[in-house]
């Protein structure tokens, strides 16, 4: 409404206005212009993502070189290259990396991607800061169900798919309980936390209560599950996690458009065209299906899910299109070097990588709730 | 051009309490209607349900002859564009891409030049170009509601419901919102339903008037001229008022009596 001065009747500024909303194509100039500063403003997603990527071979390469066996830095990507190519020159060493090192660092990085993608639909369908798959005790459904499994020991009749399925069925209680929580009226995203929390800690509860029936092995197993590792992970693990945590970012990325819908709120979402309380139920089952594919093998590992999606936010936006895929890569980045901070802060002693991520979790979660007014709170 | 009727429409949110009660009437020209009335009468309940957003407890709604029981949200949203009185988002995206979410029915994944354009031109026209690359959040309340009449606007669609759209701006841009959506809708042939509580803004711009009496039905509908009078005032609002002409149309000046009926002045519930 810039030359109001120059002519001060309404009318003549608002037909001249609508005029150019009618015609097809108004200012080809100036729409190639603000095109080519859109792409420019999506290419630094693009940036942001592959220099995460670059983290994580440099993080992999010192996270297979760190160890009490010594191969340097270089030597481990030319050993995991040559083991790839099927041209392995050193059978100790390729054991060592290939069978021993990386299986705990791909699941590092299945797992960061897996909890991190859930952390972002939660907080996205729930429209909650706070959400993510630990805060709101899906982890620990997951958990419980996971150990219900082992101390049964459905493990040796139907291997780790059985813990998997247990895990999932378990977790969809919680998520049960959260959309029935969402759906009350006046309950602020605290609430649902706080909700989530309780459920957390009666899990939990039941989790140490089946404890008491373990054997000794699966005891030492449940406990370093409590406290979410990376530990103790080999290669049979990978496939049923990758599988379940990379089929659940693909359906997730699919549906990405329709969570920007549905962040704008339920009655603007169906006005657009999408059921808000379909796609919530659909997205949140597809979460509890990565987490339990998750925690299954990890354990407890917290926030993950809360942390990544706030930090890719800073760099890129809400836009969930590029949240999504960004969260899996930053999560992914940020799991492996939190595990390898663990390994070597206080080596020769092993601090599990649920500790590190608890210790940079816990005040991010804090600030959070404290800064209540701010831009993440809306 | 779309033509929308109401059947004797009634809804309930509970048994006990009726919202709207044996609404009928039907929109079949292009144009600005504005739907007026007290706090609580049922405006909003009853652009929700031609929108969908309700279904109705009795009663039927049509867009062109198709009744929109028979619709899935998906085509109501084809044809309808909603705007709420109040919108949020809770992870701030910038402007652009706030009304960019307009365009998810008409968008495959991939934002194109048509889409941006678009965009931009809304932007323009609801002057909001300086403010593309800020995020929602850091916006005023005035401007919320212009980034969301601007999604709105982005969906291209025949219908255009807004609720309220110009409680939160400043005189200069009502007159301006009002004066857009008159000439668009005459001009482009598009029908754009409003909720308004400013009875001079409706008086002036609206093509037809809907007023919305307690208990939730539907008073009278007809042009500016035809239905702000006096007796209409009194009647739906209780309480005096003088028309005159200013400009052609009517405008109403408020008097400081209550009507005739000391107990006309029911608060009623806040919708």
């Amino acid at each position: 409404m810039e030359d109001y001065e120059a002519d001060p009747r309404i009318s003549r500024i608002v037909s001249h206005k609508v005029t150019r909303w009618l015609s097809e194509d108004a200012d080809l100039e100036q729409q190639e212009e603000s095109f080519l500063d859109y792409k420019r403003y999506v290419a630094r997603k693009w940036v942001f993502m592959a220099i995460c990527v670059v983290v994580i071979v440099m993080v992999m390469g010192f996270a297979v070189t760190y160890g009490t066996y010594d191969i340097g830095f270089l030597e481990s990507y030319q050993i995991i290259w040559d083991h790839l190519t099927d041209n392995i020159t050193n059978t100790t060493k390729d054991h060592i990396i290939v069978n021993l090192r990386m299986p705990r660092v791909v699941v590092g990085i299945v797992a960061g991607a897996g909890l991190s993608v859930a952390g972002a639909v939660m907080q996205s369908t729930l429209m909650n800061p706070l959400a993510d798959s630990y805060t709101t005790g899906v982890s620990s459904g997951a958990s419980f169900g996971a150990t219900l499994a082992m101390t049964l020991g459905m493990t040796a009749a139907a291997g780790s798919q059985a813990i998997v399925i247990n895990a999932f069925l378990f977790a969809l209680i919680p998520t049960a309980m959260i959309i029935s929580v969402s759906k009350m009226k006046n309950a602020s995203p605290t609430t649902m936390i706080m909700a989530g929390i309780a459920i957390m800690y009666i899990f939990n509860a039941f989790t140490t209560v089946m404890m008491l029936w373990a054997d000794e092995s699966t005891l030492a197993e449940v406990y370093q599950w409590q406290v979410g590792t990376l530990a103790g992970t080999t290669w049979n693990e990978v496939p049923v996690m990758i599988v379940a945590v990379l089929a659940g970012i693909i359906a997730v990325q699919l549906l990405s458009r329709k969570l920007n819908v549905l962040a704008t709120g339920d009655e603007t979402a169906r006005a657009l065209g999408v059921d808000a309380s379909k796609m919530r139920i659909i997205l949140l089952v597809i979460v509890a299906l990565m987490s339990a594919a998750v925690v299954s093998f990890t354990g407890l590992i917290g926030f993950v899910g809360l942390v990544t999606p706030h930090i890719v936010r800073i760099f890129i936006g809400a836009d969930n299109r590029y949240l999504i895929p960004a969260s899996a890569i930053a999560g992914s980045a940020l799991l492996v070097t939190a595990d390898l901070l663990g390994r070597a802060i206080l080596s020769p002693v092993v601090l599990q990588v649920g500790v590190v991520m608890a210790f940079i979790g816990g005040p991010m979660f804090l600030w959070l709730l404290m800064r209540k007014n701010s831009r993440v709170w809306g | 051009m779309t033509k929308i009727d109401l059947n004797h429409v009634s809804f309930k949110y509970n048994a006990s309490t009726p919202v709207l009660k044996d609404v009928t009437f039907s929109m079949d020209h292009p144009g600005l209607y504005c739907i007026i009335g007290p706090n609580g009468v049922g405006k909003s309940t009853l652009v929700k349900c031609i929108n969908k957003l309700l279904e109705p407890t009795e009663g039927d709604i049509t867009i062109d002859g198709r009744s929109i029981k028979d619709m899935t949200i998906k085509e109501v949203a084809d044809y309808v564009a909603f705007v709420p009185a109040n919108s949020f988002d809770c992870f701030s995206m910038p402007v652009i891409d706030t009304i960019l979410i307009g365009r998810h029915n008409k968008q495959k994944w991939r934002t194109t030049a048509k889409d941006l354009n678009i965009v931009h031109k809304a932007m323009d026209m609801l002057d909001l170009g300086s403010l593309a690359m800020h995020g929602f959040n850091e916006l005023s309340a005035g401007q919320h509601q212009r980034v969301a009449l601007a999604r709105g606007l982005v969906q291209e669609t025949p219908v255009l419901i807004l609720d309220e759209p110009t409680a939160n701006l400043d005189v200069k841009h009502q007159v301006y919102v009002a004066e857009m959506l008159r000439d668009l809708s005459t001009r482009s042939g598009i029908t754009v339903i409003m909720i308004c509580h400013d009875l001079n803004i409706a008086a002036r711009y609206a093509h037809q008037i809907i007023v919305m009496a307690p208990p939730g039905v539907v008073d009278c509908v007809g042009t500016p001229d035809e239905v702000i009078t006096e007796d209409v005032i009194r009647r739906i609002y209780g309480i005096d008022c003088e028309i005159v002409t200013f400009e052609n149309s009517p405008h109403v000046i408020l008097k400081s009596t209550f009507g005739a009926d000391e107990d006309a002045l029911d608060w009623g519930e806040e919708s």
